[in-house]
């Protein structure tokens, strides 16, 4: 059966691997989100979901540790990975917090195998991404090797694509996964560029269908299809809507499979996954 | 599953690179997409003029079962042949959908062609659709007057369409106060949207929509088929709802 099949009659997709590398628990002040402020019931909501989609892993992160200086919320995300086996965890980073996010970071770093990177947020931290003040977290995460997800979008002033330039050449030991592929266009263009030119740069497509109505077919045609990985931007977006762009995409079984959790599987080689 | 298409653009665009850069290849992705019928207007009458590109869309809903027309209404009509003519024109098309872009076709949403257009749709019974991004104001909220046109006009079934997930607290509350509200999720990606929605507010005002060319429709088809809901709850919003609009 085609992938196209399992998701016509919404069959879970068992018999390949997906990884979704941008997906979150918690709450954000805009939009209602369902049990947003009971990160545990929130947790179930969503990995009952993963379960049936098919979705193997789920790399999130916490939104308090992100829209509020609760950096402890990192390491109730370690409880949590330890009783929802499908979710792998990003540590976050706040630039105007800088010892504290990484004391918790070595903190979940030495006590938890779940945790795979960093995720930084500039737009709602407002600092830039190449600002002193991320310094600090880049060289933590090079000297660990480290994924590293950042929020991007186009001519924002703190999240622009463009400004990972200088963090490419900087950080060779870091994983970029460029959030949102910048979104709308010209930060796509950029985004796309970048992860054409840097081995270490990965194009996160959560959003970026959404935004800038570029299908996957597009990103297939302009860069390297082993630079695609799926997200979803969970539980701030829907992973059954994300997911569909690349199901339905008119590209190769074998590319699908890639963008699904091959890529992925392939950056998380050193973690515990099938 | 069967699925009819309420949000669909006949046509290519000066604006955007797209995938799908005519009509036939419209035509050829729905039997990609397994979906039934589109309601579908002409990106000329949308982009350059509502008359000829109307006009152009009947010529593709003519030859072609699959398309159903929706006419895109403005007040180009009341001033090239009068509202009077422009009904009969409705009525010998047998046109059940009409779409307007007040923001994009230089009129308001607060002034009296928004209500003369609401006011035939409700004497031809005809099905009113509108984007989200047509009623909100310079902030990027919900204008009042929407309220007020769903509130004046309980006989004119309004289809929202292109709604950002980023407004579904909005969303709530017309299903929850307008019986006349109807809303497509095509640009609507929150988590559980199908299921929270069915579950406030049941499945009968909600229907599927793709906003191809636009949006490729994979994400739409996944969001209904992955949802926690019964199948009978998938059926109506694929199609019947729709069927029963087609029809009423």
């Amino acid at each position: 059966m085609l992938i196209k099949e399992y998701a016509e009659q919404g069959k879970p997709l068992d018999h390949v691997l997906v990884i979704d590398v941008h997906s979150h628990l918690g709450s954000s002040p805009s939009i209602y989100m369902p049990s947003a402020s009971k990160e545990k019931e929130q947790a179930i909501l969503f990995t009952t979901m993963l379960d049936q989609v098919g979705v193997d892993y789920a790399i999130v992160s916490m939104m308090r540790g992100l829209f509020t200086n609760q950096l402890e919320a990192n390491l109730d995300l370690a409880r949590l990975m330890e009783v929802h086996r499908k979710l792998l965890g990003y540590v976050t980073y706040i630039p105007s917090w800088q010892q504290k996010s990484l004391e918790i970071a070595e903190q979940c770093f030495s006590s938890s195998d779940r945790f795979v990177g960093i995720k930084i947020h500039p737009d709602v931290n407002k600092y830039p991404i190449n600002g002193p003040d991320y310094a600090p977290m880049w060289e933590y995460a090079d000297s660990k090797g480290l994924l590293v997800l950042v929020h991007t979008w186009s001519q924002c002033p703190y999240s622009d694509p463009v400004r990972l330039l200088d963090i490419a050449e900087k950080y060779k030991n870091v994983t970029v996964l460029i959030g949102h592929s910048g979104g709308v266009e010209p930060g796509v263009t950029t985004a796309i560029e970048l992860s054409n030119k840097y081995e270490n740069m990965y194009l996160d497509l959560t959003g970026v269908f959404l935004c800038s109505g570029r299908p996957l077919d597009y990103f297939v045609s302009q860069a390297n299809p082993d630079k695609l990985l799926f997200s979803s931007d969970a539980a701030f977006n829907s992973l059954t809507w994300d997911i569909g762009n690349v199901l339905y995409a008119r590209v190769s079984e074998e590319i699908k499979e890639k963008v699904l959790g091959l890529n992925a599987q392939r950056l998380l080689k050193s973690f515990l996954i099938r | 599953m069967k699925r009819i298409d309420v949000h669909c653009v006949l046509g290519s665009s000066a604006n955007v690179k797209l995938e799908i850069t005519s009509e036939q290849e419209l035509i050829d992705s729905l039997d990609y997409y397994n979906i039934e019928k589109a309601i579908v207007i002409h990106s000329m009458a949308r982009d350059l003029d509502p008359i000829s590109g109307n006009e152009k869309m009947l010529d593709w809903t003519r030859r072609e079962d699959k398309l159903i027309p929706c006419f895109v209404l403005s007040p180009h009509y009341k001033y090239e042949m009068g509202w009077a003519e422009t009904e009969k024109l409705l009525r010998k098309e047998r046109i059940r959908f009409v779409r307007i872009y007040p923001r994009l076709h230089g009129f308001t949403l607060h002034g009296a062609h928004t209500r003369e257009i609401f006011e035939m749709a409700a004497k031809l019974h005809i099905h009113l659709l509108i984007d989200h991004s047509e009623m909100i104001d310079a902030h990027g909220k919900d204008m009042e007057i929407f309220e007020s046109l769903l509130k004046e006009h309980p006989a004119v079934n309004v289809i929202l369409t292109s709604v950002s997930h980023r407004n579904n607290m909005v969303i709530y509350s017309y299903l929850e106060n307008y019986p006349n509200f109807y809303v497509e999720f095509s640009a609507y990606a929150n988590m559980l949207a199908y299921e929270e929605a069915v579950r406030r507010f049941g499945s009968e005002r909600l229907l599927w929509g793709t906003d191809m060319p636009f949006r490729m429709p994979g994400s739409a088809i996944t969001m209904l088929s992955y949802a926690d809901i019964s199948m009978e709850d998938k059926e109506n919003i694929a199609y019947k709802n729709m069927e029963k609009l087609m029809e009423g």
